[in-house]
């Protein structure tokens, strides 16, 4: 494979971006659904 | 779009609330979010060939060669930093039109999403031209530098965003530079034909490649597998800009009571200062704690 080292920093640097996005925004709607009251939250249910 | 990204709590039935922003809508999401990744890596790295074809002279061959694979990631990245930053404007005209919360915080969520998006196009393009234009940035070049003023003007967005305020007047603000940043998304997309001898990129990938059926059908399949990711972020973010609204809310809400009950409260005063009248100086020392 030819610019094997150009083609996995481009692969990794946007799976890191995008994955860690991803986790960030998991970890924060975590955090504030502990602030929140659940009747204010009640939008958000498991059966969506 | 509003089943996906959650009902109006003034409108649902009291039910169960998770302490999480998942839901069976995107753990579907989620699941062909990962399957999808894996069929696009199968094709990306190990079904669809380099790109590669006879040159002018007998014997050679010219083309972008194996680093053709990163466009499986760039261009699905821009289309998407497109959509998503478009949605943002739109989003923010329909707020200043109706001042709906929801149109806010899906506006919100979107430019978010499109600054990350915007992020990963402009590195993988670096990369890209690295081996390709044999340089990673090219000042003089349009199109890279109108990308980097889009991904700039609404990463100042979020910061203003960001911005202590009323949440009525932080909003309108941030709608007003949501929908004028949007002028500059055809200008990013159209540069490489407005001024196509001011730039190195390539007027269309698509034309550009030549390609053969796998190349386009993974490139398809990245466009696809991306959209679904974006989805997906979008309706946690979504509700994660709702609890932020509800958690701030809350938190005045608490501050409110508290300062009331304060006021509420009586001025207890000590045996002495039953005795005596309250003076000027004394009430200064700290007697007024009741507050306004």
């Amino acid at each position: 494979m030819t610019h094997a080292g150009y083609i996995a920093a481009g692969w990794s640097i946007s799976a890191a971006l995008l994955v860690g996005y991803a986790v960030m925004i998991l970890l924060r709607g975590r955090r504030l659904s502990g602030k929140v009251p659940a009747r204010r939250r009640r939008w958000m249910t498991a059966e969506d | 779009m509003s089943i996906l990204l959650g009902r109006s709590p003034d409108r649902s039935e009291p039910r169960a609330a998770p302490a999480h922003t998942g839901s069976r809508t995107t753990r579907i999401l989620g699941a062909g979010v990962l399957a999808g990744v894996v069929g696009l890596g199968l094709f990306a790295f190990i079904f669809s060939p380099p790109d590669s074809r006879p040159g002018p002279e007998a014997g050679t061959r010219i083309g972008q060669f194996d680093v053709v694979r990163l466009m499986y990631v760039h261009v699905p990245a821009a289309i998407w930093t497109y959509i998503a930053l478009g949605t943002c404007a739109a989003a923010s005209a329909a707020y200043l039109w109706r001042r709906s919360a929801w149109w806010d915080r899906l506006a919100h969520a979107c430019a978010e999403i499109g600054v990350v998006l915007c992020a990963v196009m402009l590195l993988t393009g670096m990369i890209w031209g690295r081996p390709v234009w044999g340089t990673w940035w090219e000042w003089g070049d349009v199109r890279l530098v109108t990308t980097l003023v889009l991904f700039l003007t609404y990463a100042g967005y979020l910061a203003l965003r960001s911005v202590p305020a009323a949440p009525e007047a932080r909003a309108s603000r941030a709608a007003i530079l949501g929908l004028g940043g949007a002028v500059l998304i055809p200008i990013v997309n159209r540069s490489v034909e407005w001024w196509e001898n001011r730039t190195l990129h390539q007027q269309s990938t698509l034309e550009e490649l030549r390609i053969e059926d796998l190349t386009l059908f993974t490139l398809v399949l990245g466009i696809f597998v991306m959209g679904l990711l974006v989805l997906w972020l979008v309706v946690h973010r979504f509700r994660v800009a709702w609890l932020e609204a509800e958690a701030e809310s809350a938190g005045l809400q608490a501050a409110l009571a508290e300062r009331r009950a304060e006021a509420a409260e009586p001025v207890t005063a000590g045996p002495v200062a039953a005795a005596e009248p309250v003076t000027a100086g004394a009430a200064d020392d700290g007697a007024g704690s009741a507050g306004p």
